[in-house]
């Protein structure tokens, strides 16, 4: 079965509309580390894009203990600032607005089935509906952070 | 007197759009527009001067619940500017894909109608259901295409591989074991459609039906001198909801008209029925139509052939057309490559299709069915806003004139 693994790490967001992009990239640049670093084998890394609600987290996997959603997330502070958040902390409408998705918060759905963890990126610019590519220099900067961040959630460093 | 209702926006669906309905004093609706207000995205000027490689690659992240489609049309659209005949086996490969795609879709859009046609007692049978059938469905799909959601796999000029003996005969085996499951959660939800008793007549509109293909789509069934786009305010009489509407009118021999799995049924099949319980009935059944034909390619496919064709992207500037019969109906992605670089790229986008034609499928009934004839048409708004845009700097929009492309 697709995503089969204990701990899954999720990059959510549009890589067409700038900082959106956040999550993807974070999945992408933990990719190339852990060509080097290899991850624990009973974790999955996605770029789920703008698909985690209709193809990820509304199909909940028998396996899944943890699941860590990497995304941005407007909570008022500096641009590239990154905090992790319980579902119920989520800012309002994070799942709503900017993934479009009409169920209501599939999040709090599968907390219920797994832990479930948010690392949120505050972006600059979401350039949506406008397509421009590529992460602002705060937020770009912030991918190591949290990378750093995802490796302690699943156990290594 | 007459009254207008409007629902802003729709429920249980992607993408934000508006359903305006003017009614009599029964609550009868007479007058019914449903149009789009996901702004303007702009992602084909963006792929031109890029190398044709890109366009699946973007296109597929156009919206998080066709990736698919979108990604088979953007490279049919490559493969025939660039005169390409892909392998057999690479044709199975991509039918594969799509089929079992078109399995999860539908299965989620039971899974977005249940409220409406599933009683209590079976609310979890039906979900269940649904649930068992996508996770085989996205199997397949993560299989074949390389990534369940953003199919890495899918290139212009095949497949990137094709896949192994053990694989196919897994896969097989799984689609095989399948098959009475999906039966008989076909016959639950047609049963439960029929239950619900929408009254009769419900949602039947005139509009000729459009459709390539009766599962996977051919470029060849699409005509593109018989169509034609409009801007919103030619086509709404309402100035109010010309100036809000997003998406430009397709028009196919000067007509609105319907796609998806009804059309394909009507068109390829045998199919006569219309209205929102035809169209459920239609989705259900192409459940079953797609599960024989990915059983029968994996019986079939010859796993040591080739997969990608040898090709040349330089391209001669050919106007390529992909058409695709995605969930929702037909996805068309032209494209036109010249010295290794895309110089146009264009979407015509299932919902996009369908827009004209769901305001008016709301009238001559209450207005309270007004939503459940919207829903009938699983419409997905994200990718199917598309306006021309003239001026890059202000984004200022032409009007008023009749565009062809």
């Amino acid at each position: 079965m697709p995503y089969s693994a204990e701990i899954i790490v999720v990059g959510c967001g549009n890589i067409l509309f700038k900082d959106d992009g956040f999550g993807p990239e974070v999945i992408k640049a933990l990719g190339e580390y852990s060509k080097e670093n290899p991850l624990p084998e009973n974790v999955m890394i996605l770029d789920a894009g703008t698909g985690g609600p209709h193809f990820v987290f509304s199909l909940p996997h028998e396996e899944w203990k943890k699941m860590i959603v990497v995304d941005i997330a407007e909570f008022g502070v500096e641009p590239g600032t990154i905090q992790k958040f319980s579902v119920d902390e989520l800012p309002k409408g994070s799942y709503e607005n900017i993934h479009s998705w009409p169920v209501n918060a599939p999040l709090h759905d599968l907390a219920e089935i797994c832990e479930v963890i948010v690392i949120g990126c505050q972006p600059e610019n979401v350039s949506a509906p406008d397509v421009e590519m590529g992460l602002t220099p705060h937020v770009k900067d912030a991918i190591p952070k949290a990378i750093e961040m995802i490796l302690k959630e699943i156990g290594v460093s | 007197m007459s009254e207008k209702i409007v629902i802003s926006p729709t429920s249980r669906q992607e993408g934000h759009a508006e359903l305006v309905m003017e009614v009599d004093d029964e609550g009868i609706v007479t007058k019914g527009k449903y149009f789009s207000i996901t702004p303007v995205r702009g992602l084909e000027k963006m792929l031109t001067g890029k190398a044709p490689e890109s366009a699946p690659v973007y296109a597929q992240r156009i919206c998080g619940v066709c990736p698919i489609p979108h990604t088979l049309a953007s490279v049919e659209a490559m493969d025939d500017s660039l005169g390409i005949e892909i392998p057999k086996a690479a044709r199975q490969l991509r039918e594969l894909t799509l089929a079992a795609h078109d399995i999860n879709s539908h299965a989620i859009h039971q899974f977005l109608i249940a409220t409406d046609v599933v009683p209590e007692n079976l609310f979890a049978t039906a979900v269940n259901s649904v649930s068992e059938i996508r996770k085989t469905a996205q199997y397949v799909v993560d299989m074949v295409a390389g990534e369940g959601i953003h199919p890495s796999d899918i290139r212009i000029g095949g497949m990137a591989s094709n896949i192994s003996e053990v694989a196919r005969k897994r896969l097989y085996a799984r689609l095989k074991q399948l098959k009475p499951k999906l039966d008989a959660h076909v016959d639950l939800i047609i049963g439960l459609v029929a239950d619900k008793g929408f009254p009769k007549g419900l949602g039947v509109t005139n509009a000729p039906t459009l459709a390539t293909d009766i599962l996977y789509g051919d470029r060849e069934n699409f005509d593109l001198d018989r169509f034609t786009e409009i801007m919103p305010e030619s086509w709404y009489d309402d100035p109010e909801v010309a100036k809000r509407a997003c998406s430009t009118i397709p028009l196919y021999d000067g007509r609105n008209v319907e796609v998806g799995p009804r059309a394909r049924a009507a068109v390829y099949g045998d199919f006569k029925e219309r209205g929102v319980v035809a169209q459920h009935v239609a989705r259900a059944l192409e459940m079953k139509t797609a599960l024989s034909k990915a059983i029968d390619i994996l019986g079939e496919l010859d796993t040591s052939a080739p997969v990608m064709a040898d090709f040349d992207v330089t391209g001669t500037n050919k106007l390529g057309v992909g058409a695709i019969e995605g969930p929702r109906g037909m996805d068309v992605h032209m494209a036109q490559v010249a010295d290794g670089k895309t110089q146009f790229y264009s979407c015509l986008v299932p919902t996009t299709w369908n827009i004209p034609t769901m305001g008016p499928a709301t009238e001559g009934f209450h207005h309270e069915f007004g939503p459940h004839v919207i829903r009938a048409y699983d419409p997905c708004l994200s990718c199917a806003t598309h306006m021309i845009v003239i001026d890059d700097e202000d984004r200022s929009i032409l009007k008023n004139e009749m565009v062809r492309i």
